[in-house]
């Protein structure tokens, strides 16, 4: 082990009123790849952002190489020798490769604002050829294949970081082997080891607790914004390491499983060989009246293809969908709506407030045929059914004529959870219900759900973590690349093993 | 300014602070919105101290005359505005319906006579008008820039081939008593025009369409999720954008009783203006029938009070392209991250 | 949705339709206009029976803007009925304002008829004349152009380039603004309606009324305010006037249609023919309101007279009729007559431009059309 590159002590950040981080101590010493592992919104990403400078701490303190640390930008952190490789990729299409690599750096080949493109391609190619890339600089980024822009990622935040901290670099690969195949992932693996030998650290963020195993020399494991343990790979295996992120037993209580109905036999939506063409094929599942159906699958297994189908967003290639018996198609989400379908949509904030209205709009919007008399809206009905769900919902606000945007995440989801019940649909689509939330929400939320089953609505979760989707549901279908590879009975009191369901996920 | 900041940052727990934030912004929010308002007060009060004949009774009913046109404009608009898109159509549609609606009612050029039956239609013609491009832009998937512009200009054309370059002088007796008779001293093209705002507004606050407008607006994708359908909300602002339209250029017909093309010509730019300084928002989602109608009192107003100021010509417009951005600026939420273009 | 569809379709169906009857109108007020030239056509011929003869295989070429204009549709008449009285056929040749687009059209036409090609052009632009000169130079094809010429151009130095025949904005002006003064009896309060700010006739129209005005010191204008040439423009800023001058007496406008919109304004009021109001132009509802008293004059430019004797010059060129290069330079340099409308002579004009569409000029007699010649 090398001498300690970095060290933060007691790091944490908040949103608002959500903390995401909270109290991080880690350690990163020179020549060692560090594995970091969690469940979404565990808060790796986060902790990313603050070591590359994409956000700034709201707490604790940070060090490199014994000096107090803070980077204001990517770039900042870059010139201090932190670089990062973004899961979501940060390259501009229209560029080429060897503008991409100089982005923000041009000056460096500039005469007079003139850039000589000729020497930046030259250092471009020496660049990719570090990391034995053989690609044409000039291309451009919209033309080569997602593994080799993955590629050309690395090769620009290497040349950015070991050029200010040679030896001591520390680089951030966020989820890089998403896009890549097996013979990639392993060109990959020898360049982190290269990088590794040449005395700078790693640190390797995976969905894929096998590669963290192969490539890491310590594994650090997040759960709910905080440490819950850190140790060395030699001795770990999969079965420990999705202990330590699932963390605490489940317990039955937090997902108001009391309250968990047994589903009756009367089927409200059929789907019978249902495809939708290069996102998932063959799926036929039943959905019975009061039944909370979880679908399980990491992401691009088809789960979320699945309910864009249903709620009309997209059109199946192929299949029937029956309600109550009787086939249908929808052309858009109002024809879903129409024929019962509705969904509480993943990203709030984007999908599904509409932010500058008012609480009571956003309640009654999925329902105002039915609140309107002569086509004017009554404003006494939709002001009671407002108050109403305000108050069952348990949502926080001073008036229903708040706008939706100004109440926190948890409130906010409560609204939106109030609009599904309201627009008198039965079958409702929870598309990661609590993302987001904060846990005093989230039981309410729980609770929430619990009563639209028992109201005889019939329920679709895909859930934000595993751990809530088999508390919650009363059924698991699991996919893995757009095929259904196992179903689940979770009657309460009999819940099935994460284990089991990862090992048919992955 | 930035002590205070510092202290709060030390005080304050997170929670606080955006509690503290979500205050400020509610009351920022609320002074932008009654911005317009005090513009327009502002304004009037100037143009009485500096004007005799400003505040007169009789300039008055001229200033609600002269913003009767603009103001039924504006209704269409609104909504197409609120959407987010724009309607470029509008000048070539009024165009089309002053020159068909001069050509069907009593004239000197045929023979002839539908009076009423032909306002009717000609507003028929021009609500079924917008419906086809707001159709066309749904499901071609055309932008409304676009779709609008070439409607526009088709119409411009055909109003053209309806009276062959020589402008049918309207001769009918209904036009006349409707552009000179008044009712309590008030111009009847005026009522006219106030009674379309007020459905209009009754139309945009009160039924599911209107709150469906604002939605769409507001966020599209949010809008979709809720099961409103956005396809078929959209075809009908567009179609009662090209109803207002051609109401607009009937009245502006029975106001000049010459039925031509250019009678929608420039009537568009100003009232989209007009909009925007009432608080309506080119990116959609903000504003509203009332914000509409204080932005185009706002124009009116201005453009009356300078020609009584008898300001010249040129530096009329450099005036009011100044107060125009002043207004604008003055309404606008500068703490977003993107600028709207 | 289907009905929908359907619904919208039949609605379409209907609109069609519509335009179908209004051009099943076009056609016939189209057929009547040739009628009329025919008819034109055959006293020609029975009169002008060699010259007919001598040009029967030349084709006249009649550039102008567009045709949904009541001036540039006057044009495209009178230049046929000139070309009627010579036994050349003509073709009318839109060019929207677009130069390229009326350059391109004339190189066609000279591909098409070769030396038999004559051409009488309204340029879409000051800038294009000489463009237009030099195409018809190159070719051999005798040209005349109306209403504009560029700085420096000059008909001497083009042996085809025939004749310039432009309208004296100036005099038209001074002349409608005399008339306005001369009828409010000299004196009072007088405002202006001015053009569109920057355009070449807004500024000469505006030059001319301050000119007549020299003559006038008894008359107060109290404002003066550009309209754009807009109707609707114009009727809201005379509302706004009656509103602060109440003693006003004349309205003096840069064209037609914004004397039209005072018209209305002062209708609204009760104020038509006791405020007086000069227009110029000459389109139909402004004679007619000369006609009814609620206008004291215009001009009527008189499509007919420039481009009617401007066709005939560029004819009596091609034919050999007239030899460009033996006429005196400066008497090529034309300044046409136009025709002051007053309630005296509205209704004959009325008759003879808009009714029959034919003024009866002999277009043989190339002198009737000059008004003086330009400096």
């Amino acid at each position: 082990m090398g001498e300690l590159l970095f060290e933060a002590k007691g790091v944490g950040k908040t949103y608002g009123a959500n903390t995401v981080l909270h109290d991080i101590d880690m350690h990163i010493y020179g020549g060692e790849v560090i594995g970091l592992i969690g469940e979404n919104g565990a808060g790796k990403s986060t902790l990313m952002k603050l070591i590359s400078g994409v956000e700034k701490p709201s707490m604790g303190e940070m060090f490199l190489q014994g000096k107090p640390y803070s980077a204001s930008s990517i770039l900042d952190a870059n010139h201090q020798g932190i670089g990062m490789v973004f899961q979501e990729q940060s390259l501009v299409g229209n560029l080429t490769i060897a503008q991409n690599i100089y982005l923000g750096r041009e000056k460096e080949y500039a005469t007079c604002g003139f850039v000589n493109w000729k020497k930046m391609n030259q250092d471009a190619k020496k660049a990719l050829s570090r990391i034995d890339m053989d690609l044409d600089p000039a291309k451009r980024v919209r033309d080569i294949d997602f593994a080799a822009r993955q590629m050309v990622e690395i090769a620009k935040v290497l040349d950015v970081v070991t050029e200010s901290a040679n030896g001591h670099a520390i680089i951030l690969l966020d989820e890089p082997t998403t896009v890549l195949s097996d013979e990639e992932i392993q060109k990959l693996f020898v360049q982190v080891r290269n990088m590794k030998e040449q005395g700078n650290a790693v640190i390797f963020i995976s969905h894929r607790l096998d590669e963290v195993l192969e490539i890491t020399d310590r594994i650090y494991v997040f759960k709910d914004g905080e440490e819950t343990a850190v140790m060395p790979t030699k001795g770990a295996d999969v079965n420990l390491l999705y202990e330590k992120m699932v963390g605490r037993a489940t317990t039955g209580e937090f997902y108001v499983e009391s309250k968990q109905t047994v589903p009756t036999e009367e089927v409200i939506l059929e789907v019978e060989d249902l495809s939708l063409f290069g996102a998932f094929n063959h799926v036929s599942f039943q959905l019975r009246k009061g039944e909370i159906l979880g679908l399980c699958g990491v992401e691009g297994s088809g789960k979320e293809d699945i309910c864009a189908v249903l709620v009309g967003d997209a059109a199946p290639t192929a299949g029937k969908i029956k309600i109550k018996g009787k086939e249908c198609t929808f052309p858009n989400p109002c024809a879903a709506r129409k024929k019962g379908i509705l969904s509480v949509p993943k990203e709030r904030r984007d999908e599904g407030m509409i932010g500058m209205m008012s609480i009571e709009d956003n309640i009654v919007i999925s329902h105002m045929d039915a609140l309107s008399k002569h086509s004017f809206l009554s404003a006494k009905k939709t002001r009671r059914v407002a108050e109403d769900w305000v108050k069952k919902a348990g949502v926080k606000c001073f008036s229903i004529n708040e706008r939706i945007n100004q109440l926190s995440g948890g409130n906010a989801q409560k609204v939106i959870f109030a609009r599904a019940l309201e627009s008198g649909c039965g079958i409702l689509i929870l598309n990661h219900p609590t993302r987001g939330v904060d846990v005093g929400s989230k039981e309410e939320i729980y609770s929430l759900i619990r009563e639209m089953t028992a109201a005889g609505n019939s329920i679709i979760l895909l859930g934000d973590t595993l751990d809530e989707c088999i508390g919650l549901s009363s059924r698991i279908i699991v996919l893995r690349d757009g095929l259904i590879r196992g179903s689940f009975d979770c009657p309460v009191g009999d819940k099935p093993l994460q284990l089991d369901i990862v090992q048919k996920m992955m | 300014m930035k002590n205070k900041w510092e202290e709060s940052l030390a005080t304050l727990s997170v929670g606080q602070q955006f509690a503290q934030k979500v205050k400020d912004d509610a009351r920022k929010d609320k002074i932008r919105r009654y911005a317009p308002l005090i513009l327009l007060i502002i304004m009037t009060m100037i143009g009485a101290v500096s004007q005799k004949d400003f505040f007169t009774w009789g300039n008055v009913v001229n200033i609600m005359y002269q913003m009767s046109i603009p103001l039924v404009i504006s209704v269409g608009l609104t909504y197409v505005l609120l959407l987010g898109s724009i309607d470029l159509s509008i000048e070539g549609v009024m165009g089309f319906a002053g020159s068909f609606v001069a050509f069907l009612v009593v004239n000197n050029s045929n023979s002839n006579d539908f009076g009423l039956l032909g306002i009717i239609a000609v507003v028929l013609i021009s609500t079924l008008i917008g419906a086809v491009t707001g159709f066309i832009h749904v499901k071609a998937r055309i932008a409304t820039f676009i779709v609008t512009y070439a409607v526009g200009s088709i119409m411009t054309g055909v109003a053209v081939l309806v009276y062959q370059g020589t402008p049918i002088q309207v001769k009918d007796e209904l036009f006349i008593v409707l552009s000179q008779g008044k009712l309590l001293g008030i111009p009847y093209i005026t009522i006219i025009a106030f009674l379309i705002f007020i459905a209009g507004a009754l139309i945009l606050n009160y039924t599911a369409f209107g709150r469906a407008v604002y939605a769409i607006g507001d966020n599209e994708t949010a809008a979709a999720s809720t099961g409103i359908n956005i396809g078929l909300t959209k075809i009908k602002v567009f179609a009662l954008c090209g109803c207002t339209a051609g109401m607009a250029g009937i009245l502006q017909c029975i106001r000049l009783k010459l039925g031509q093309s250019s009678i929608g010509l420039n009537q568009m730019f100003p009232v989209v203006t007009a909009i925007v300084i009432g608080g309506g928002s080119l990116a959609g989602g903000k504003g509203g029938a009332l914000s509409a109608f204080v932005g185009v009192l706002i124009y009116t107003e201005l453009a009356n009070w300078l020609t009584l100021m008898g300001v010249d010509p040129y530096v009329k417009k450099v005036i009011q392209g100044v107060i125009i951005i002043v207004a604008v600026a003055l309404t606008i939420n500068r703490t977003r991250k993107t600028i709207s273009k | 949705m289907k009905k929908r569809i359907f619904a919208v379709l039949m609605a379409g169906a209907m609109v069609v339709s519509a335009l179908a009857g209004c051009s099943s109108q076009t056609a016939e007020t189209t057929a009547a206009t040739e009628a009329a030239t025919e008819a034109a056509a055959e006293e020609a011929e029975g009169t002008e029976a060699a010259a007919a003869l001598a040009g029967s295989d030349y084709h006249l070429a009649i550039c102008i803007h567009s045709m949904d204009n009541e001036y540039w549709a006057q044009e495209a008449e009178g230049a046929k009925l000139a070309a009627a009285a010579y036994g050349v056929s003509a073709d009318v040749l839109t060019c929207d304002s677009d130069d390229n687009k009326q350059l391109q059209g004339i190189k066609d036409y000279i591909a098409q008829y070769g030396d038999k090609a004559i051409f009488v052009v309204d340029p879409s632009s000051t800038a294009n004349t000489a463009n237009i000169a030099e195409l018809c130079e190159e070719s051999g094809n005798y040209v005349t152009i109306l209403a504009h010429r560029a700085e420096g151009l000059y008909p001497k130095d083009y042996p085809h380039f025939v004749a310039s025949l432009m309208l004296d904005d100036i005099a038209i002006g001074k002349a409608t603004a005399t008339a306005l003064f001369e009828s409010i009896g000299g004196e009072g309060q007088v405002v202006e309606l001015q053009g569109l700010l920057g355009d070449d006739s807004a500024t000469n129209r505006h030059k001319a009324f301050e000119e007549a005005l020299k003559d006038y010191p008894n008359i107060e204008v109290v404002d003066s305010q550009t309209a754009s040439w807009s109707q609707s423009e114009a009727m809201t800023l005379t509302e706004n006037w009656l509103v602060k001058y109440p003693d006003l007496k004349g309205i003096y406008s840069a064209n037609d249609t914004m004397a039209l919109g005072a018209v209305e304004a002062l209708k609204n009021k009760g104020l038509n023919g006791q405020v007086m109001v000069s227009g110029c132009d000459g389109i139909e509802a402004a004679l007619n309101a000369v006609n009814d008293g609620d206008m004291v004059i215009t001009n009527a430019n008189n499509g007919y007279m420039i481009a009617g004797y401007g066709a005939s010059y560029a004819i009596q060129a091609a034919l050999g009729i007239l030899d460009p290069t033996s006429i005196p330079d400066n008497e090529r340099l034309i300044f046409c007559k136009t025709t002051l409308v007053t309630k005296d002579n509205a209704n004959e004009i009325i008759d003879k431009f808009i009714k029959t569409k034919d003024p009866g000029y002999d277009y043989n007699d190339l002198s009737f059309c000059i008004d003086k010649y330009q400096e």
